[in-house]
């Protein structure tokens, strides 16, 4: 049984003086108070002109002492605003996670506990960006909660071609192959949750480990998927210009993000061992944006990225990839740049066998994650080589054969994660 | 006078046959000491290596994170390590039985200064061990952030630091048990100065590149675009 939260009792009066509510909107930290000030009043828009029957409160959660913005904010009409302040440790400080906001897990499980408290049937979390969100993509992120019983709204972003390889290589495909659903992101800057998963969530020990410091976003659909819950999508237009990459070195993404998508994969074995195929989502929503023009992406430097990492790291890869993985992966690296492919087969058996050492940690899990990166970066080169001349439709055609790629070797990923023993490289 | 000679022989023959008679028990209690312990070192060995493998040691060792004892061991088998040493722990002993059954004043003299030295080798085979361990790390993990970071001699670099932290422990090790120890401090000095070198110029090499960019990014002012990357990864 986890401890719960203990909110400020300052932060208890407010509640009491603000009553309950239909809607709970949270805002994370967001760097710049003026930021802040332009998504509040975006999210407030949207609640008084496509919401006007529902009662919102707006929350803003933030690291440390309080920013008295409550006034610059202005909010009026049906709409509160509340500002939360959550304990900031220096172990938050310590090291910067992807999307660059302190202690992001407390910030969501502050606002999940207002919104409980306030007997919330919704719980938006909206994070601005450069761009404030747009408060017209407020009714696809809460109307499937409020109007068609959903449990969880995913985010659905327009993207450039290029945009979100890691999503696109590693994440949407493996979690789709492992819990069953086509959610295409869970690592985003804007969700919905119904007051039971809000709940739910609360209960559950979510909050105290490196996955909620790092990918609590990650953390809470996987736990929606896994868990059985209503889930959909939300299209919300093109994502925001700076979102979510506050840290530039690719390899500690690599090692936040695909640590915390295998750790979940840890969290919830018994469950999608059970499950086979997937199927789609409903999307809610249309909003407008532009995906601009795919930049021209020179992959020689990510070659070379793969190949150094082929003369170098083999035997730190032997300890957890298979052989036969290895061997194929010399193979494709002996082509010519224009025809480099690494093959959907040998990308997903490398995927797994990952996996399936980060389970068993032959080597510390950083270094294991670590070593992705020239593998990686290798994939994207594929792609990039693969889909230069490609429309987006036949970049969606590609993404769909290497989804269907890992779910075909699911059965080989689930004997390996059972009997890792009978794999000895 | 003949017959004094041959007295004077027979006496000599006496006193030798008298010394070789009453030394004869202890050589034979040696060898008989020998023989059992080779006997049950051998037997013991066979019985060890059995239960381990059955156990699967090997795999064991790998899973509690000791996979470098596989590099010290014959055959990279830690099962055939620890049956080793369990046979050359009993040959030893009977060694130190045959001795004391020759000599009762030698072997407790031998068995004492042993036994004071004994602490003192438990203690350096952890130091040792310890740096084994720290250098694998190390090396592992050098290996991989040079690769991350393109640095052409990543090899060389987590080889150079490997046995930085090899050489230091080991020179720790001998100058904790007093072995050489001036030899060791002199050959130490030389040894690391010839690394760090070779680390230098590893780094220097392979990363000039990367440190021309940086100092003409400083100079012009220009903040460099990620190489090949101008898209987001998540």
């Amino acid at each position: 049984m986890i401890a719960p939260l203990v909110l400020p009792p300052d932060v208890l009066a407010n509640l009491e003086r603000v009553g309950p509510a239909d809607v709970v909107v949270g805002v994370p930290p967001i760097e710049h108070a003026g930021d802040l000030v332009n998504t509040v009043r975006a999210i407030q828009a949207g609640l008084e002109r496509h919401l006007p029957g529902h009662r919102g409160v707006i929350v803003s959660a933030e690291a440390g002492p309080e920013n008295a913005i409550e006034n610059a904010v202005g909010v009026g009409g049906g709409q509160s605003f509340l500002q939360v302040s959550y304990p900031l440790y220096p172990v938050h400080r310590l090291a910067v996670p992807y999307h660059g906001v302190p202690a992001r897990g407390i910030a969501f499980r502050t606002v999940f506990e207002v919104a409980r408290r306030l007997d919330a049937r919704a719980c938006a979390i909206v994070e601005g960006t450069d761009t404030a969100f747009s408060a017209d993509c407020l009714p696809a992120l809460l109307s499937p909660v409020l109007e068609h019983d959903y449990d969880f709204v995913a985010p659905h972003y327009l993207r450039p071609k290029y945009d979100g390889m890691i999503t696109r290589a590693i994440v949407y495909p493996l979690t789709r192959s492992l819990y069953g659903l086509r959610v295409r992101q869970l690592i985003g800057a804007e969700f919905a949750f119904s007051a039971r998963l809000v709940a739910d969530c609360l209960a559950q020990d979510l909050w105290s480990s490196d996955v909620a410091r790092y990918g609590i976003d990650i953390s809470l659909a996987t736990w929606a998927m896994a868990g059985g819950y209503r889930a959909c999508q939300a299209s919300l237009g093109a994502r925001g210009a700076r979102a979510f990459e506050a840290t530039t070195d690719l390899s500690t993404m690599l090692v936040q993000v695909v640590g915390c998508v295998f750790a979940e994969m840890m969290r919830h074995a018994a469950r999608w061992q059970k499950l086979r195929g997937s199927t789609d989502v409903p999307l809610f929503g249309r909003c407008a944006g532009e995906t601009g023009e795919p930049a021209d992406i020179n992959v020689r430097p990510m070659l070379d990225a793969f190949h150094l990492g082929l003369q170098a790291l083999p035997p730190v890869w032997a300890l957890f990839v298979s052989p036969a993985a290895i061997v194929d992966l010399r193979k494709a690296a002996r082509a010519p740049e224009s025809d480099f492919r690494l093959p959907d087969d040998l990308w997903v058996r490398v995927v797994h066998d990952f996996a399936v050492g980060y389970r068993q940690r032959p080597i510390p899990r950083e270094q294991l994650l670590q070593a992705l990166t020239p593998l990686y970066l290798g994939w994207v080169a594929s792609f990039v080589l693969e889909m230069r001349e490609a429309d987006p439709e036949a970049v969606e055609q590609r993404l769909e054969r290497l989804c269907v790629a890992f779910e075909t070797h699911k059965g080989e990923l689930i004997a390996r994660w059972r009997w890792p023993d009978r794999f000895n490289p | 006078m003949w017959s004094s000679l041959t007295r004077t022989f027979s006496e000599a023959v006496d006193r030798i046959m008298t010394a070789a008679g009453a030394s004869m028990p202890g050589a034979l209690a040696f060898l008989v000491a020998l023989v059992a312990a080779l006997v049950i070192g051998a037997a013991l060995r066979v019985v060890v290596r059995r239960v381990l493998r059955g156990a699967q040691f090997d795999n064991r060792v790998d899973a509690w994170g000791f996979a470098g004892l596989a590099d010290w061991s014959p055959a990279r088998s830690p099962t055939l390590l620890v049956s080793r040493v369990v046979f050359w722990v009993i040959v030893l002993a009977g060694l130190a039985v045959g001795a004391s059954a020759l000599d009762g004043g030698l072997a407790s003299s031998l068995v004492a200064s042993v036994g004071a030295y004994v602490p003192k080798v438990i203690a350096a085979l952890i130091v040792l061990a310890a740096g084994s361990f720290i250098a694998r790390f190390v090396a592992r993990s050098v290996l991989i952030t040079a690769v991350n970071m393109q640095i052409q001699s990543a090899q060389l670099l987590s080889l150079g630091v490997k046995w930085l932290v090899l050489v230091f422990t080991g020179a720790l090790v001998l100058d904790y048990l007093g072995i050489g120890r001036e030899l060791v401090r002199i050959s130490f000095s030389i040894l690391i100065g010839g690394i760090v070198l070779a680390l230098a110029l590893a780094v220097g090499l392979g990363s000039k590149d990367v440190v021309s960019r940086s100092w003409e990014r400083r100079e012009t002012g220009k903040e460099q675009e990620p190489a090949g990357q101008p898209f987001r990864h998540l």
